[in-house]
């Protein structure tokens, strides 16, 4: 009786430790983003398509609303009051290693921006990544395009100059062209993703307008961007950090830096 | 072990704590390395207090001392500190012959300034010995500091502090300035180098205050400095001014040495103008200058008259607005005003000369006279120009290389903006922006117009309407704002239509079809929006449709903004000109959308040509405006000078009731004509232009008294006319009752004259003009008069309000009467050498009864020399009594006249028995006596001055011959008495008052 008592409370502890053990395999091991299938939904979004609209792929991003259709658009001013599209700066409906989508903020311009309301359809909860505890939780944009799911690590949020995305490439990007743009995009990035970015990494960079630094100041965009994961990396989490840029952006999300004059030409 | 535990850590705790200390106290660098006190121990010295003769002993210095003689007093040292504390010393070296004067070239300078502290004191003796702590000293040459009679010399306060500052003992409170002869045995009572010393409160250096001269204000610093100027070359406008008031009374070539006492800071102080400032002058009472230096109307002769010379400056700067500049740079900019400054800076030089001390008699008629020269030099700063007319074309500046035909715009447009700042001021709150975008975002176009009908006020004043279509000129919502810059940027184009560059166009040669053959005329405004804080373009005119290769692209209907047109940029900017004024390529799917703004000129420049000449033009019509008022700004001002002559005693004279204007331009001086009988100014104070280049200010005058009233018998005076009386010009007459004053003064004067008389007592000169006496012994000297006690200053000459700034001066002087004796018995010979101031009789030629010291002959009708006054005009008297006339120029004429041509008068009035007074029958025994009288030493032909005695007896004068009344040395009188017939009927009365003739009878028959 004594022998049995004691095996069973050896196998307990064994079976409790063997759990434990599966338990952070687990947790280390699975992924931190799944992706999704959505070439279903860019054949439904494609039934809309006219001559002006052409449905091409279809974008997703962790933790926001951002899950729409991207397009491309002949016109020269893509309609705010479309809902449920974004659109690529690309003439044609190719997957390129560079890939630069635009969309609309039409109700998330101020300077306290709101995440995930209902009627957010547009880019608006892009803006959610100005918060660094959502940047902490939510790295990966998926495209999918050419039947294919595309994953992307993100490695810099900031703001840029609105004129500047009048001056991104369009099509493939050349290496030099390739190389400045990353190198830009960490530049002005007001985190620091502890991620391995190379210089011929294929991107992808998510832009919308903001009016988070006044009234006065409608030149500011938004831009998200993030690396092909590479060829057998994991799908995890990594580490982020707030560096300096981000001290003038904690100021206006508290009110302090509100400021209709805010920007710098 | 617990015991050894204890002991280290205490070990421990006390090396911490030394270390502590130790640290501490090399923070505190003061309490280690404190140096000691740095108290300069004195050296103990003795020197002298009072003067040094080194040939003196002590014993002899002692005993002139008891005698009453002030030896410190021979070298007249003064010392007068000044408002900022700087010490002036000066010297009056006497020049008193009675005790072997010092002399006036006497010289000394400062050998030593010492801090001391006065340890052991004597009594005032020459040559005692002083102790003294000396605790610093500074050692001088002959030439930092030398004292002349002429030149005193100042220590400035800074001197002595720099001195002060090292010694930092108590004690020390005494400045010592030890003063040296430069010349070695140049003070005949001391065989030796004469040296003494100064003492003067340290304290004084600091705290020292002028005093105020009583009854005058006297504020602001002033210098005083010989200053060596040099006509040909003035330095400064000072010297110039100078320069131009001396020219023709000495050579402009000649270098001069003048003093000159700086009124600026007193001018300043007062608003640049001496109004309530008065600047009391005082004549130098040692002057002894003769009585007959009497004011003649050239230069040499007044320089000896004015031995009273001053010299004041004044400058002073206005600053003068005369309109003002406007920039009106673009549309939308504040317009700069610009005030038009100009600074003036006039510099006023006066010299006020004035005459000396007058030694008069009762009955004396003198002339006291200033003059007063002001000349000034103004300059003007230039007037400064306007800006040039030139401006400045912003630079497009657009983020885009090769041309991206979408627009990224992914944001709201301007109606969505708008509406936020409506609704919450442009916080984009989720309720406003649900609401705008309701408002403005449908499906469809035709909600576009609500847009307008929404916001049509807000939106509409914000555009401006051209001729085909709107162009969006402001994002602001002041809507006042908003109007004012669209009116703003019309006005610019209106005058870019007019402007020459309307003429001027450019072509874009990719575009051949371009309307007119050869270009386009494009015009437009940039101007400022202040709502972006942008640079913009407001196009002017319709452009022409544009066609490129592609086929038309669309309606230029906005110009592009001027830089092009000026750079004539060709295929690379030719493209479709969009309402903001930049110039898009176009591509087969559209323009580029690339953003752009206007830079590179800054908001005080201009923007557009138009305006800039426009304003140009508009300016240089203010800038002449302005050179005009400001030339004229420093040239003549009229001014009401009045100029007062006054005698204490009798009152105000000449005051202002006739005051003179002067006016800007100058007059004649001659005209000095017209004032005779009211006044006596010479020249009045009027404004010149001087003849030299810039045509400066001069004024200039003299003035003395009007003049006075005689009455031509007993010439009594008055200050107003009364019947029968004479009118003496420019000159007072002190009353034959008037007060004795100034009596010391008066014989320090007479004893000067004789003393310093440059005639030989041998001299013939000398002999016609004064009679022998003996020997006067009430001599005063200068040493024997308080300088200020003794005086009494009785004549005041005034001006205000003189010269540029506006002068106030009084310049005092003096005259002295005493009936004290100079002449007779007790006295030496007489010094009465004018005409003026006694009575003289002689035997005269009756054909020339006042010949010339020359000898010249003359004609009948004149006096080869002055006659007294009972000789003059002024003794003519036709009206009182018929059978008495007086008329001596009458006579004169008469009597030469006939002696020399008819024979008829001349002698012939010895035996006219109506023109007889006395008959004397001369017995042989009285021509013996005659004889024997006249040729003895006591009397001579030419010994003017004892032949007779003057006796005044009210208003009148006798005179008593000696030859008739004088004794023989046995007491008897030279002539028989019992000889001397005096006819009553032939006795007539000369000059006398109204019944006092048998008076005056009686007494000469006595």
């Amino acid at each position: 009786m004594l022998v049995n008592k004691k095996h069973k409370e050896l196998f307990g502890i064994i079976l409790l430790l063997f759990i434990a053990i599966i338990a952070v395999l687990y947790e280390i091991c699975r992924p931190y983003y799944n992706s999704v299938n959505r070439v279903s939904n860019i054949l439904e979004e494609k039934k809309k398509d006219t001559k002006d609209y052409h449905t091409i792929g279809w974008l997703k991003v962790q933790g926001t609303t951002l899950d729409l259709p991207i397009l491309t658009i002949n016109h020269k001013d893509p309609p705010v009051n479309r809902e449920h599209f974004s659109w690529v700066l690309n003439e044609d409906d190719q997957y390129h290693n560079v890939m630069n989508i635009l969309g609309h903020n039409i109700f998330n311009l101020s300077s306290s921006p709101k995440l995930h309301l209902e009627h957010y359809q547009r880019f608006e909860d892009l803006l959610s990544f100005v918060y660094y505890d959502f940047a902490k939780e939510n790295k990966y944009i998926q495209l999918t395009i050419d039947n294919k799911n595309y994953i992307y690590k993100i490695f810099s949020v900031g703001f840029i100059p609105s004129y500047e995305v009048s001056l991104f490439p369009t099509g493939e990007y050349s290496r030099e062209q390739l190389s400045k743009q990353i190198s830009w995009l960490k530049d002005i990035s007001v985190y620091d993703y502890d991620l391995d970015v190379q210089n011929d990494d294929h991107i992808i960079s998510l832009v919308t307008c903001t009016r988070l630094f006044g009234y006065n100041d409608m030149s500011k965009d938004f831009i998200v961007s993030g690396r092909l994961v590479h060829s057998g990396e994991l799908i995890s989490d990594y580490k982020v950090t707030k560096n300096n840029q981000y001290k003038e952006i904690n100021k206006i999300l508290k009110g302090d830096g509100e400021n209709e004059d805010a920007s710098s030409t | 072990m617990l015991l050894q535990h204890k002991i280290k850590i205490l070990l421990i705790v006390l090396f911490v704590f030394s270390v502590f200390f130790v640290a501490s106290l090399s923070f505190d660098g003061n309490s280690i390395t404190k140096k000691k006190s740095e108290k300069l121990e004195g050296e103990t010295v003795t020197t002298s207090k009072k003067v040094k003769c080194e040939n003196y002993t002590v014993q002899e210095a002692e005993d002139k001392k008891k005698s009453g003689f002030d030896f410190f007093g021979r070298y007249g040292t003064e010392g007068e500190f000044s408002k900022n504390g700087d010490f002036t010393i000066s010297i009056s070296p006497s020049t008193s012959k009675s005790n072997n004067p010092v002399g006036s070239d006497f010289e000394l300078y400062v050998e030593k300034i010492s801090i001391v502290s006065l340890l052991e004191q004597n009594d005032d003796l020459v040559d005692s010995m002083e102790k003294y702590t000396v605790y610093n000293s500074k050692d001088y040459g002959p030439d930092d500091y030398r004292l002349s009679k002429k030149k005193s010399i100042t220590i400035s306060r800074s001197e002595v502090e720099s001195l002060a500052s090292s010694v930092t003992s108590a004690d020390a409170d005494t400045v010592l300035i030890t003063l040296k002869a430069v010349k070695a045995n140049s003070d005949p009572m001391c065989e030796g180098t004469v040296f003494y010393n100064v003492e003067v409160g340290l304290d004084s250096f600091s705290s020292a205050v002028s005093e105020p001269i009583e009854g005058v204000e006297t504020v602001g610093d002033y210098y005083i400095a010989p200053v060596s100027i040099d006509c040909n070359n003035p330095k400064d406008d000072f010297e110039q001014s100078y320069c131009v008031g001396e020219k023709g009374y000495f050579n402009p070539g000649t270098k001069k040495t003048v003093t000159v006492k700086d009124k600026s800071s007193d001018l300043k102080r007062n608003g640049g103008t001496f109004k309530n400032i008065r600047y009391a002058l005082k004549c130098d009472a040692h002057s002894i200058v003769p009585s007959n230096s009497s004011i003649a109307k050239d230069s040499a002769s007044e320089s000896k008259y004015y031995v009273n010379d001053e010299i004041l400056k004044a400058s002073h700067t206005t600053s003068e607005s005369f309109g003002n500049y406007t920039y009106h740079y673009a549309p939308g900019l504040p317009t700069e005003t610009v005030p038009i400054k100009v600074d003036t800076t006039c510099t006023e030089t006066l010299h006020v000369q004035y005459g000396p001390p007058v030694s008069v008699k009762a009955g004396i008629c003198f002339e006291y006279n200033v003059k007063v020269t002001s000349t000034v030099v103004c300059k003007a700063s230039k007037v400064p120009a306007p800006k040039a007319a030139t401006y400045c074309n912003p630079i497009p500046k657009c983020y885009h290389k090769t041309g991206n035909w979408t627009g990224a715009n992914a944001g709201p447009n301007d109606s969505f903006d708008m509406c936020i700042q409506q609704c919450d001021g442009g916080k984009y709150s989720d309720y406003c922006s649900q609401k705008c975008y309701s408002s403005i975002y449908t499906v469809g176009e035709k909600r576009t117009s609500s847009i307008l009908d929404d916001y049509s006020v807000q939106q509409i004043k914000s555009y401006r309407k051209d001729k085909n279509g709107r162009q969006r000129i402001t994002t602001s919502s002041n809507v006042d704002k908003a109007n004012a810059l669209i009116d703003s940027i019309n006005k610019c184009l209106s005058l870019e239509e007019k402007s020459t560059l309307k003429n001027s166009h450019y072509t874009m040669t990719n575009y051949p079809n371009v309307g007119t053959s050869g270009g386009i005329n494009f015009y437009g405004c940039y101007y400022w929006d202040e709502s972006a804080k942008e640079i913009k373009w407001a196009s002017g005119i319709e452009g022409n449709i544009l066609e490129n290769s592609h086929g038309k692209v669309g309606n230029a209907r906005y110009a592009p903004g001027r830089w092009y047109g000026v750079h004539r940029k060709t295929s690379n900017y030719a493209g479709y000109s969009s309402n903001d004024g930049f110039m898009r390529k176009a591509f087969s799917s559209g323009l580029c959308t690339a953003s752009c703004r206007w830079d590179g000129c800054s908001q005080t420049e201009y923007w557009n040509p138009a305006q800039a000449k426009a304003d140009y033009d508009e300016n240089m019509k203010v800038f002449n405006d302005a050179k005009t008022a400001a030339e004229k700004a420093s040239t003549c001002s009229e001014k009401t000078t009045e100029f007062t002559m006054k005698v204490t005693e009798y009152g105000t004279y000449m005051k202002s009731a006739d005051t003179l204007t002067s006016k800007p331009s100058g007059q004649n001086i001659d005209e000095k004509e017209k004032l005779l009988g009211k006044r006596y100014v010479r020249d009045y104070s009027k404004c010149y232009q001087t003849s030299d280049i810039n045509k400066n200010e001069m004024y200039q005058t003299v003035w003395g008294f009007p003049g006075v009233w005689q009455d031509a018998k007993s010439m009594k005076i008055s200050f107003v006319q009364v019947p029968d009386s004479v009118f003496i010009s420019n000159k007072f007459c002190l009353p034959l009752d008037a007060k004795t004053v100034n009596e010391k003064w008066w014989t320090y004067y007479y004893t000067a004259q004789y003393e310093h008389s440059t005639t030989s007592l041998t001299s013939q000169t000398y002999q016609d003009k004064c009679m022998k006496t003996t020997t006067c012994t009430n001599w005063v000297h200068e040493n024997d008069i308080d300088w200020d006690k003794d005086i009494t200053y009785n004549i005041t000459g005034s001006t205000d309000n003189f010269g540029h700034f506006g002068w106030n001066l009084d310049v005092s002087c003096f005259y002295a009467y005493s009936t004290n004796p100079t002449t007779g018995k007790d006295c030496k010979p007489s010094i009465e050498c004018d005409s003026s101031s006694g009575y003289t009789v002689r035997s005269v030629d009756l054909s020339d009864m006042f010949p010339s010291p020359d000898g010249e002959t003359h004609s009948a009708d004149t006096t080869g020399r002055d006659t007294g006054f009972n000789w003059t005009k002024y003794a003519t008297n036709v009206k009182k009594d018929p059978n008495y006339v007086s008329d001596p120029i009458a006579y004169l004429k008469e009597t030469q006249k006939n002696e020399i041509l008819l024979r008829k008068r001349g002698k012939s009035t010895y035996t006219n028995e109506a023109e007889l007074d006395y008959r004397i029958y001369l017995s042989r025994e009285d021509l013996r006596n005659i004889k024997k009288y006249v040729t003895s030493d006591s009397f001579s032909y030419t010994d003017y001055g004892s032949r007779g005695k003057f006796i005044p007896n009210g208003s009148v004068l006798s005179y008593q011959s000696n030859v008739l009344r004088s004794t023989t040395s046995n007491g008897l009188s030279v002539f028989n008495s019992d000889n001397i017939l005096v006819d009553e009927s032939l006795l007539k009365c000369n000059n006398v008052d109204n019944g006092k003739c048998a008076q005056f009878v009686s007494e000469v028959k006595e």
